[in-house]
């Protein structure tokens, strides 16, 4: 049972006047393929990927995750679905600092109360996949924007969760790693993982299975 | 990873955001411990003290009460002279059940004598203060003729002291009482007789000034009396039949006692305030010292919120940060006070002016253990309330306030 969206709306007010920012937006996020959204800044699309996350309430319409409707749920209940099923990857820096890369890639497990069977060998090919084994023991002040980025990628895949929605997964790779990190999300899907991605790449909208655009709050299918 | 992992790492790794709340524990413990220490220092020394008076009253030549009160308390040289056979009068009144001169003589600031302190002549046929309280260790080595120092004396390496020019063994030692008996000297009144002699030598006169031959001058002159009361009596009634029939002033034991203890509540209170003041002032300015941190990393929070890190985690690795920052903030402080209070009790002894004992290593434990209490119990509060102001932020504003 996928994540689905039913015609979601949310408006935001700025400086005095509102406006849209996901205009009954209808769509779904199915196991085993790669959704991808694509748009300009300020499209929605952030917006979007953190109402299905449950972070952010709509206005109006519904979202469903396995068929339960969460924003019926409880705060803490919301809470437990992203430990428990969704592993996001935000847009901005998202490592702790004081933590190395190899306990900030741990750390996603921390919440999850019913722990899911993640092998020393998913650890290694996740790693290994990411080019991170040289970076376990670094803190994230000492790594650049795309290893802090490959190293918040390990962490929502290595919870091995139902869902994975990512927000610019290859926003500060280069082409290389971009190619790897997409490699990556295939394998995964190709297991049964939901994969939703926010992204301006046409390079990983090329991977993805399903495409969509964004503007001004509306989402199309490509 | 459990949160107190995760809070022991942010800590260790200068992550929290918490150094000055973590030294403004490291000042309350320091505070507490130092204070409570001093105070039970004080405690201590006036018990010993009540215990080593050992006399109910003292009898002193009139205006040297204040004198009297220096020498035990803070072992204050005093020198005076009254005459002996108002023994036999005291021993007369009724009530009293023992009678005992002193002879007290200051040493000189000069190389003729060791240390400059004060020299007190007792009577070993009637003494009933002094000799009680020789180290067991030195009971069968002491013979009549050494001298017997207090506990503080420090003699030198052939174990002898010298005084007006002339070297005396030291044959014993007193148990330490935290008192001016620390600091003084004790001889028999045949010792005290050739300190004497020689003292004049010095320029220096006890008794009659005009007196040709000390050899026999303490059976003509002592510097007080001290008093025991039989069982029954009122130690204010027989205080006063004495003063009647003895033209000097007169010192009770509880009086003595009695401006201790007053001294040891007015330091106790001082204490008691500083340490309230302390308390509440640093909870609540490190209420707004974890607020500031708390609100320093909002998007650390965001990105716990993010993978499912309920209100109540967060509220959790607050509140154990704080509590951590606090107990390391107290270890520290105790382990400053102990450098700063042990090496330097001697002088915050001289300076307080009382009764003063260290208490033992089990009081210490407890005293360590008292301030790590109070200084973790001053980081309760602002670990809720900062706890609090963190989980109660939506998970989206936290996002958003992250990113700026």
């Amino acid at each position: 049972m996928p994540v689905v969206s039913e015609n979601v709306v949310k408006e935001y007010k700025r400086r005095g006047t509102s406006f849209t920012a996901v205009d009954d937006v209808s769509f779904t996020v199915e196991e085993g393929k790669i959704t991808a959204i694509m748009g300009r800044s300020g499209s929605g699309k952030s917006t979007l990927l953190n109402i299905l996350s449950g972070m952010i309430k709509p206005e109006r319409g519904l979202v469903t995750i396995d068929g339960k409707k969460i924003f019926d749920e409880s705060v803490r209940s919301r809470d437990r679905l992203r430990a428990e099923k969704i592993g996001i990857v935000p847009q901005t820096h998202s490592l702790v600092s004081g933590l190395t890369s190899y306990e900030n890639i741990l750390l996603q497990k921390s919440f999850a109360l019913e722990k899911k069977e993640s092998s020393e060998d998913s650890f290694s090919e996740i790693v290994g996949a990411l080019d991170l084994k040289d970076l376990l023991d670094a803190y994230p002040g000492n790594l650049s924007g795309g290893e802090m980025k490959r190293v918040s990628i390990a962490r929502a895949l290595f919870g091995n969760l139902k869902y994975l929605f990512a927000d610019e997964p290859t926003g500060e790779l280069d082409k290389d790693n971009s190619k790897k990190v997409m490699e990556l999300f295939r394998t995964e899907a190709d297991k049964g993982k939901g994969i939703l991605i926010v992204t301006h790449d046409k390079l990983a909208a090329d991977m993805a299975d399903i495409v969509y655009t964004m503007e001004n709050g509306k989402l199309r299918l490509l | 990873m459990r949160i107190k992992d995760i809070a022991f790492k942010k800590i260790k790794n200068g992550k929290t955001g918490g150094a000055v709340a973590f030294l403004f524990a490291i000042i309350l413990s320091f505070t507490v411990f130092a204070g409570m220490l001093l105070a039970s220092s004080i405690s201590i020394g006036a018990g010993n003290l009540k215990q080593r008076l050992g006399a109910d009253i003292a009898v002193v030549p009139k205006g040297q009460e204040s004198n009297y009160q220096g020498i035990i308390l803070n072992g204050e040289p005093v020198e005076c002279s009254f005459e002996r056979k108002y023994e036999g009068v005291i021993r007369s009144v009724e009530g009293v059940d023992k009678v005992t001169p002193v002879i007290y003589l200051a040493s000189l600031n000069a190389s003729c004598c060791s240390v400059p302190i004060q020299i007190i002549g007792y009577d070993p046929k009637t003494d009933f203060v002094t000799t009680p309280w020789i180290s067991d260790e030195f009971v069968d080595k002491f013979s009549d003729g050494n001298l017997i120092a207090g506990n503080n004396i420090a003699v030198d390496d052939e174990n002898t002291l010298t005084f007006f020019g002339r070297t005396y063994e030291v044959g014993a030692r007193l148990n330490k009482t935290g008192t001016g008996m620390d600091k003084s000297v004790y001889v028999s009144f045949d010792v005290m007789e050739q300190l004497i002699s020689d003292a004049k030598e010095k320029g220096i006169s006890f008794g009659d000034e005009n007196a040709g031959d000390t050899a026999s001058i303490t059976e003509e002159y002592v510097s007080a009396f001290l008093v025991s009361v039989k069982e029954g009596y009122s130690v204010d009634n027989v205080a006063g039949n004495i003063m009647r029939q003895v033209p000097g002033g007169v010192v009770q034991s509880k009086s003595l006692y009695k401006t201790v203890t007053n001294g040891i509540a007015l330091i106790s209170d001082i204490i008691k305030t500083i340490t309230y003041a302390m308390f509440i002032s640093i909870t609540l300015v490190t209420v707004f010292l974890h607020l500031y941190r708390v609100g320093t990393r909002k998007k650390e929070w965001a990105i716990y919120r993010m993978m499912g890190g309920s209100r109540n985690w967060i509220l959790g690795l607050i509140f154990t940060e704080t509590i951590a920052l606090s107990f390391l903030g107290a270890v520290v402080g105790i382990a400053l006070g102990a450098l700063i209070y042990f090496p330097f009790s001697n002088l915050i002894s001289q300076q307080v002016k009382l009764p003063f004992y260290l208490p033992g290593i089990t009081g210490i434990i407890l005293t360590a253990l008292a301030s790590i209490a109070v200084t973790m119990l001053s980081g309760v509060l602002p670990g809720i309330i900062a706890g609090e102001s963190a989980a109660r932020t939506e998970c989206y504003e936290l996002m958003r306030e992250g990113e700026n």
